[in-house]
């Protein structure tokens, strides 16, 4: 019980912190958004369809933006004294993250539902494309992403490179994850038939569920160190 | 040195001139790659050398975890560096018999692509041992990214694995394993053996000069100590 109780606290500390300044939000959206938009130029909708361009634009969007948000929320924990308070605290360390993991997945999904409100315009996607299982990848994406991410962001900001060290460390590692998630996102979006997307969806699930449980275990000792 | 470095040197310096002999004046060209084939003997224990080195680097980050003995955390950068220099060697020595071969220096297939993505895990591992100062620090951080990059990379076989079934690869050439006998199999496994001990070689070299510097390091601060 008292695992969850503290799980809660940190998710409800971050999202009270954001609430007031509302600067994780605002960096993910925005960057998301003019992530999406460079990719409208690059590529022009009018002469692409529209499963070539958009799951990597899309996607490249949503983990850019992710980890500009996660450095952001890291160089706040390490600045205003949050992360010495986590560290002394008795807490559970594997709580701790639990909490981080979901206060990181509340922000970059109310972020991903702004992108997301755009790329349908822009897009002009339709009941056809918007089915769960276009949600579903969000989801499991978003998760896997802030798995591995929401650990590897402590980390940068332990060494002196700070921002860039979290995308040379999670690229690499997430590469598994954006395979599967943009390739699934193309066959969602290919009219007939979801062939294929089983094997992609149960990719992701997988890569999900062992980085959470590694994280996990790991992130005490990126924390106290 | 150390006595045990000095011949394992010595057995690996000698195999590797028995290898070259085979490799060049004694195994037959392959009758439809040629000479090009012969990069085969070396490419293949490079990448082999490279695995070892990456479950070196997870296995000592693992044991300095559980042990806070800073002498695996030197094994595991030694492993780290080392293995860095293999999987260079494979991606340098591919598409050199790719060319001729397939036409094509790079393809994004199964096997390229892990490779490649072990090779950035490496490097990223190396750029962030080099931007921490703190000791103990540095031990734990690179610790747990060493094995978090050693958890992913069969995943990210399994992922190619699942695009090359949906999509066609572009390789033309066939399985090069197919049909290997006699001098050619002899050959094979003695590039193993010498790749296997030239990697032992170096990695206890490298984790020697990682204590020196190390030691370096704390008289530096004793010194500074006094001093002050």
């Amino acid at each position: 019980m008292k695992f969850w109780r503290v799980t809660r606290a940190v998710l409800r500390r971050d999202i009270l912190a954001e609430w007031r300044r509302k600067e994780i939000f605002i960096t993910i959206a925005m960057f998301g958004l003019l992530t999406v938009v460079t990719f409208v130029f690059a590529f022009d909708p009018a002469r692409h369809a529209r499963e070539e361009i958009l799951p990597g634009s899309l996607w490249t969007a949503i983990f850019f933006a992710g980890m500009l948000g996660l450095n952001r929320s890291a160089s706040k924990d390490a600045s205003d004294g949050g992360l010495d308070a986590l560290i002394s605290s008795p807490a559970d360390r594997g709580a701790l993250y639990l909490g981080k993991l979901a206060s990181h997945a509340l922000f970059m999904l109310v972020g991903e539902a702004v992108i997301l409100v755009f790329v349908i315009a822009w897009f002009d996607l339709d009941g056809r494309h918007l089915r769960w299982p276009l949600f579903a990848l969000l989801l499991l994406g978003t998760a896997g992403f802030l798995a591995v991410g929401t650990i590897f962001a402590v980390v940068g900001q332990k060494s002196r490179l700070r921002e860039v060290m979290l995308p040379v460390l999670l690229i690499p590692v997430l590469t598994p994850l954006i395979l599967a998630v943009v390739e699934g996102t193309a066959i969602v979006l290919t009219p007939g038939g979801d062939r294929g997307l089983q094997a992609w969806m149960q990719l992701a699930i997988g890569f999900d569920v062992l980085f959470v449980a590694a994280a996990f275990l790991l992130y005490g000792f990126v924390l106290e160190d | 040195m150390s006595l045990t470095n000095r011949i394992l040197l010595f057995l690996s310096a000698a195999g590797m001139v028995l290898l070259l002999y085979l490799v060049f004046l004694k195994v037959p060209n392959e009758r439809t790659m040629g000479l090009v084939q012969k990069i085969f003997y070396f490419h293949v224990p490079c990448a082999w050398a490279s695995f070892c080195a990456f479950g070196v680097t997870a296995w000592k980050g693992f044991r300095y975890l559980r042990t806070r003995e800073l002498h695996h955390d030197r094994t595991a950068a030694a492993a780290a560096e080392v293995g860095l220099m293999y999987v260079t060697l494979v991606l340098i020595t591919g598409p050199l018999w790719a060319r001729p071969v397939w036409g094509i220096y790079w393809t994004w297939d199964l096997r390229l692509t892990t490779t490649f993505i072990l090779w950035l895990m490496f490097l990223a591992y190396m750029i962030l041992r080099r931007s921490i100062d703190d000791r103990e620090r540095r031990a734990s951080m690179s610790a747990v990214v060493g094995l978090i990059a050693f958890i992913d990379v069969p995943v990210v076989y399994m992922a190619n694995r699942v695009k090359a079934s949906q999509h066609p690869s572009p390789v033309l050439a066939g399985g090069e394993g197919s049909g290997i006998d006699g001098i050619f199999l002899f050959t094979l496994i003695l590039a193993f053996v010498v790749f296997m001990l030239q990697f032992v070689v170096l990695l206890r070299a490298r984790a020697a000069i990682a204590q020196l510097e190390d030691s370096v390091e704390e008289l530096f601060l004793e010194r500074s100590l006094e001093t002050t």
